[in-house]
């Protein structure tokens, strides 16, 4: 054994440790009997050899560098990121350790910081990990850690990695948006009309807009949209009226109430706040339920096409921001979310008031 | 969302179809106001088997389609050619020259090196695989024994490109006249199981060119054989099945005496019927080592029902 291996195991703090920090101790121990044994094997090239040396070294420095603070998981994982791409040594060993200490430090990650999305970042999480140790993954991480060593930078694996997966799960959740989105057009090729009752010459078109608001918009965007339209207690009046009371529609916006505890015209923060989501999110949300709730009433109102090349203007600028990665609102001309609101406004109303000239 | 839902998510997960049809953003969020849940998800992917890493593969596989890519490089640079190869068909184009594949081979062989710690990998010696590349791209002589030779060496790995590989030994040794050799090779392509989209693309050339060995040795019906299922699996791949028709072309055109011409009529009529069918049945004719194919089609009569095939003769 190496004479750097030597002491970097005796320095592994012994097994009192508990869970998945006394497994990662372990594994790590397992990842020095592994360079220790490409070190002493006869048929191991120079080249290879003069990695593994290189790589012991580091993690020895780093080891008297932390002190016992290497001895936390996520720190251990920095320090064999950070050698792996100093030495460009991508051995079978330590993929193996990183690969079993990212996937629990991403689940612990998960579990504190992204609660209210751990379906999904588990998934993605799950998935990721296979394509990040991959040929590929392996070969860009390295690649990214070279720049930022290059530009004078510390690199740092755990949060490379977590990058990573917040850009997975960021286009994750666009391509299960649409697919679903893709989903419920298949399954539903009657107009929302039609669906909602409101047969033939959709004149009530009141009840359409509540029947696309209650079918055609997730959760969260009835949420959004309400807690920027409406005042809070909307469906109190509602529900004292015998007629409408009993309306599965009412029943919802008195749930929306006590969601929103009363308060509507809510800002973005308390939005955010409130869904558990980032303003951002809350303002993607609110653009796509402006979509849905324009794009559909234009149909059943008008069939496949407007006759108006505003109202389709109007779709296309909603759904590009939507689209955009960073949800660019501003408008090269300066225009923010107001102005698109107003255009938006003003394409609905087109619609709700056309009327239907009989062919 | 209900607790179910969760539940059935779950169950579902480890099949990437169903999983999909789930709306993951509602379960998120019922998931994250219900402790049961939140609990079940914890302990579920706690306990998920993470999957091994890809890399080893994934490199052996780059290294075998270099080596590939190499052997189809060396036999379009040889200098003096020692068999015509002008109607030879690579299965997939190869990118580069001889000196950037060999080196893009090396690279590999390096990186399996790293990832081993060693230089035997998966029970390969890896300096076998640089010293058969290293005079690959050195050698200027006997340029089809050595394509021959890095293509040998890479079908020794067990990779995803192992038909495209033995497709292409299988041609070299018939260019060699070496038939056994030949058959071997293509044989080993269609025992290839599990073969993906291009494995499965290499394995309509291995019938092509299995028809063609079969027609050396006269044995016709398995040469007829062949040619059809080439064309078959081609037309279930979606593939051009216009080398396979032209197999069964040679084949019917060889057997015209027992068949009669009408045969030959049939196949030549479904290959004109390809796109571009005509022109490019004119230029696989045209090739030199198609000669017999020509002539014979013309003392046949094709020439008098089809003279666009003979235009380049004129």
């Amino acid at each position: 054994m190496s004479h750097t291996l030597q002491r970097l195991r005796e320095a592994i703090p012994a097994a009192h440790d508990v869970g998945e920090r006394r497994d990662l101790l372990a594994r790590f121990a397992a990842l020095c009997d592994a360079v220790d044994a490409v070190l002493a094997a006869p048929d191991a090239p120079e080249r290879v050899r003069a990695k593994a040396t290189a790589f012991a070294a580091l993690l020895e420095s780093a080891r008297e560098r932390l002190g016992p603070v290497l001895w936390q998981p996520s720190y251990l994982l920095n320090v064999v990121g950070d050698a792996v791409v100093r030495t460009d040594w991508i051995f079978g060993g330590v993929v193996e350790f990183l690969q079993v200490g990212l996937y629990f430090h991403g689940l612990r990650v998960i579990e504190r910081r992204f609660a209210h999305q751990s379906v999904e970042y588990c998934a993605v999480h799950a998935d990721l990990l296979e394509s990040f140790t991959g040929r590929a993954g392996l070969k860009a991480m390295t690649a990214r850690g070279k720049a930022k060593i290059a530009d004078g930078r510390v690199f740092c694996l755990t949060y490379d990695y977590l990058n990573e997966l917040r850009k997975a799960r960021t286009a994750e959740h666009r391509r299960s948006a649409e697919a679903l989105d893709h989903v419920r057009v298949v399954a539903d090729p009657e107009s929302v009309a039609a669906e909602a009752g409101v047969d033939g010459e959709p004149t009530d078109r009141v009840g359409l807009m509540m029947a696309i608001f209650a079918k055609k918009l997730s959760a969260t965007q009835q949420v959004v949209y309400l807690a920027k339209n409406r005042a809070g207690g909307a469906a109190a009046p509602l529900l004292a009226d015998e007629a409408l009371g009993r309306h599965p529609l009412v029943a919802m916006l008195a749930e929306l109430d006590g969601e929103l505890d009363g308060h509507g015209n809510l800002g973005w923060s308390e939005i955010a706040e409130k869904l558990h989501v980032n303003e951002k999110t809350a303002k993607r949300e609110y653009l796509k339920a402006l979509h849905i709730l324009l794009s559909e009433s234009a149909r059943s109102v008008f069939g496949a096409e407007p006759p108006t090349r505003y109202v389709a203007r109007v779709l296309q600028q909603i759904r590009e921001v939507v689209d955009a990665k960073d949800l660019r609102i501003r408008s090269s001309t300066g225009e923010g979310l107001g102005r698109l609101v107003e255009k938006w406004e003003t394409a609905l109303r087109f619609v709700l008031n056309h009327h239907r000239v009989p062919a | 969302m209900t607790c179910g839902d969760v539940a059935a998510y779950l169950d579902a997960f480890l099949d990437h179809e169903a999983r999909a049809r789930f709306d993951v953003a509602s379960l998120s969020e019922h998931a994250g106001g219900c402790a049961s849940c939140a609990t079940r998800l914890a302990g579920f992917f706690r306990v998920l088997e993470i999957p091994e890493s890809a890399y080893l593969r994934e490199t052996l596989d780059e290294l075998a389609i270099a080596m590939h890519g190499l052997a189809l490089a060396v036999i379009r640079e040889r200098v003096d050619p020692e068999a015509n190869t002008d109607n030879m068909v690579p299965v997939a184009a190869p990118e580069g020259a001889s000196e950037d594949l060999a080196r893009q081979g090396a690279e590999m062989v390096d990186d399996a090196e790293d990832w081993a710690g060693s230089s035997r990998v998966s029970g390969h010696d890896m300096a076998e695989f640089r010293d058969v590349i290293d005079d690959a791209a050195r050698s200027r002589e006997r340029k089809l024994d050595v394509a021959a030779k890095v293509c040998e060496a890479a079908s020794r790995v067990a990779t995803r490109h192992l038909p495209r590989v033995l497709n292409l030994l299988g041609a070299v040794r018939l260019w060699q006249s070496d038939v056994d050799a030949a058959e071997a090779a293509f044989l080993r392509t269609l025992a290839c199981r599990d073969a993906d989209e291009d494995g499965r693309r290499a394995q309509v050339f291995a019938h092509v060119n299995l028809a063609y060995v079969q027609r050396q040795r006269r044995r016709w019906d398995a040469a007829d054989l062949s040619a059809r299922r080439a064309v078959a699996l081609a037309e279930e791949l979606g593939e051009d099945p216009l080398f396979g028709l032209f197999a069964q072309l040679c084949i019917a055109v060889d057997r015209v005496a027992d068949s009669g011409v009408g045969a030959v009529e049939r196949v030549v009529a479904r290959l004109i019927a390809l796109p571009s069918g005509t022109a490019r049945l004119r230029d696989a004719l045209a090739l030199e080592n198609n000669k017999p194919v020509r002539d014979a089609l013309r003392d046949a009569g094709i020439g008098a029902s089809h003279p666009a095939l003979f235009d380049a003769e004129r």
